[in-house]
């Protein structure tokens, strides 16, 4: 009728196209990118290596509480400094001790453990004596605030049910007995390990996602927080200080080309949105 | 050699993923509710049980060793489980605001610091010792600071200088907004492909990965243009 056949016009794709192919886009260059062998630049921020350095002061029998505070919706993105760090403190000799602050991640240390299996058998690790899984010991911020001051009535048994009079925790009584808490959190429950460890003096390192950098930081200013590694990012820097090829540093290349490929399909949107869209809503 | 459990995990999680991913078609599909619900009922089982769990080993077991204290957070536990008796749901209220009553004491008695004086402190402190990049990077966060906080002054009308700094300020918060949109994105990234990654290395997990993909694809497209995906999806 009162159609005319117009030509095609580039600006109105741009401010129009079907998102699903940014999301085809975004698929294909990724699993492109994590096949391919590349290995683009990365750069070992401050915060890493002040992490690492704290990590590396740890001394072969020193206790060290390993807090799993995250989901298994966020495992994923910690999943590379949480096997660097573990790495680290396996090969430095530390008594580690697991715990679970959210109740889905119960399966997670399993993973970590089975990642680093040859480390665990080489450094002669054993159930009890070099290390002890609580499972989801620190349910709430009163169970966290328990465990600091007394330790040995807040948490009585492993995730095994056993006693853990018959674990090297047996000598802990409060929060002076830690050497150091490694927590990776997902959410919220970091704050009572601040408020009920960290403030009284344990010292306490965090890899945390992407979405919490913004609220870890002020802590670190503060010193509650003595360093942190921030989302995969801060993992893989981990890994290349350690020297080891792992996860984060696997995903670097998709990692660092597909903020590329964002950024152009920002810059495409804006300019469909200034030269169409925009143009027409004057006219 | 890959034994059966793992392959089960693979094969079962890749195919649960994709039909999660699967509600970047565009349309609500019965693979995405299939496996959104599955993952409801996983985790509300697996945190029944934990809690279960937990209740065993620090009451039970706590009684056991004479600390008879906790038979009262046992009660207080079944006092909570009135609830579901309409008649008697008001005892429930009992443990509810003891919990939020301590909880609210652990939490400010320490924020205070955490969130404020510490804060506080640092901010306004030592702004002329230290490096050139330490004291440019403590400059900004106290002019910004200030900025802002002139930017939520509501009792007088922001007029003379004020106008200006409040504009400073709220310039600064569009940055910080920004800077936290980025690592939200970076984050959300980083477990796409965290995730990817862990279901296409080592390379014998690909063919499931993408057999996974191509599978649940095809299934949406054969729904939605049969006309079944209408009528299989559940209504929210």
């Amino acid at each position: 009728m009162g159609e005319t056949k117009q030509g095609f016009n580039l600006f109105k794709a741009f401010a129009d196209y079907d998102r699903r192919i940014i999301h085809a886009t975004m698929m294909i260059v990724m699993i492109i990118f994590l096949l391919l062998p590349l290995k683009l630049p990365l750069i070992v921020s401050e915060q890493t290596n002040k992490y690492y350095n704290i990590l590396n002061n740890i001394k072969p029998g020193d206790k060290v509480l390993f807090v799993f505070d995250c989901e298994p919706s966020g495992f994923q993105e910690l999943r590379s400094g949480i096997i660097a760090t573990m790495r680290m403190l396996l090969e430095r000799e530390a008594k580690i001790a697991v715990i679970i602050g959210v109740p889905e991640s119960i399966a997670l240390p399993g993973i970590v453990i089975d990642t680093l299996q040859e480390i665990w058998t080489r450094k002669g690790y054993e159930y009890g004596k070099n290390y002890v899984y609580l499972g989801y010991a620190w349910a709430n911020d009163a169970s966290v605030s328990a465990s600091a001051t007394n330790w040995q009535s807040a948490i009585r048994k492993d995730y095994y049910g056993d006693p853990i009079t018959n674990t090297f925790l047996k000598d802990v009584n409060d929060w002076k007995d830690w050497a150091l808490i490694c927590d990776f959190p997902t959410a919220h429950f970091y704050s009572s390990i601040i408020n009920h460890y960290a403030l009284r003096g344990t010292p306490l390192i965090m890899n945390c996602i992407g979405v919490m950098i913004a609220l870890i930081r002020p802590q670190v200013d503060i010193g509650t927080v003595k360093a942190y590694l921030g989302s995969t990012r801060g993992g893989a820097e981990l890994e290349y200080v350690l020297g080891t090829y792992g996860p984060g540093l696997q995903s670097m290349n998709a990692f660092s080309v597909l903020h590329y490929v964002t950024i152009g399909f920002v810059i495409i949107g804006n300019i469909g949105y200034f030269m169409y869209t925009k143009k027409n809503q004057r006219g | 050699m890959v034994n059966i459990n793992e392959l089960s995990v693979v094969v079962f999680g890749s195919f649960i993923a994709m039909c999660m991913l699967s509600t970047l078609y565009g349309k609500g599909n019965p693979l995405y509710s299939f496996a959104e619900e599955s993952y409801i009922g996983f985790g509300t089982a697996l945190s029944a049980i934990v809690a279960y769990d937990n209740i065993q080993k620090v009451g039970v077991a706590g009684v056991q060793a004479g600390d008879y204290i906790l038979v009262f957070g046992l009660l207080l536990g079944i006092i909570t489980m009135t609830r579901m008796f309409p008649k008697y749901s008001y005892l429930s209220r009992l443990p509810l605001s003891i919990s939020i009553g301590s909880g609210l004491g652990l939490g400010l008695r320490t924020s205070v610091f955490t969130g404020l004086i510490n804060q506080v402190n640092v901010t306004l402190y030592d702004l002329f010792n230290g490096t050139s990049q330490v004291l440019m990077v403590r400059w900004v966060i106290t002019i910004s600071l200030l900025c802002m906080l002139t930017f939520f002054i509501y009792t007088i009308e922001i007029k003379g200088p004020l106008k200006y700094t409040a504009m400073i300020g709220e310039y600064c918060m569009y940055i910080a907004f920004g800077v936290i949109f980025a690592q939200t994105f970076m984050g959300r990234l980083s477990l796409f492909v965290g995730y990817v990654q862990d279901n296409m290395i080592p390379p014998w997990k690909m063919p499931y990965f993408f057999g996974a993909m191509v599978l649940v694809l095809i299934i949406v497209i054969i729904l939605d243009k049969t006309g079944w995906r209408e009528r299989l999806t559940p209504e929210d």
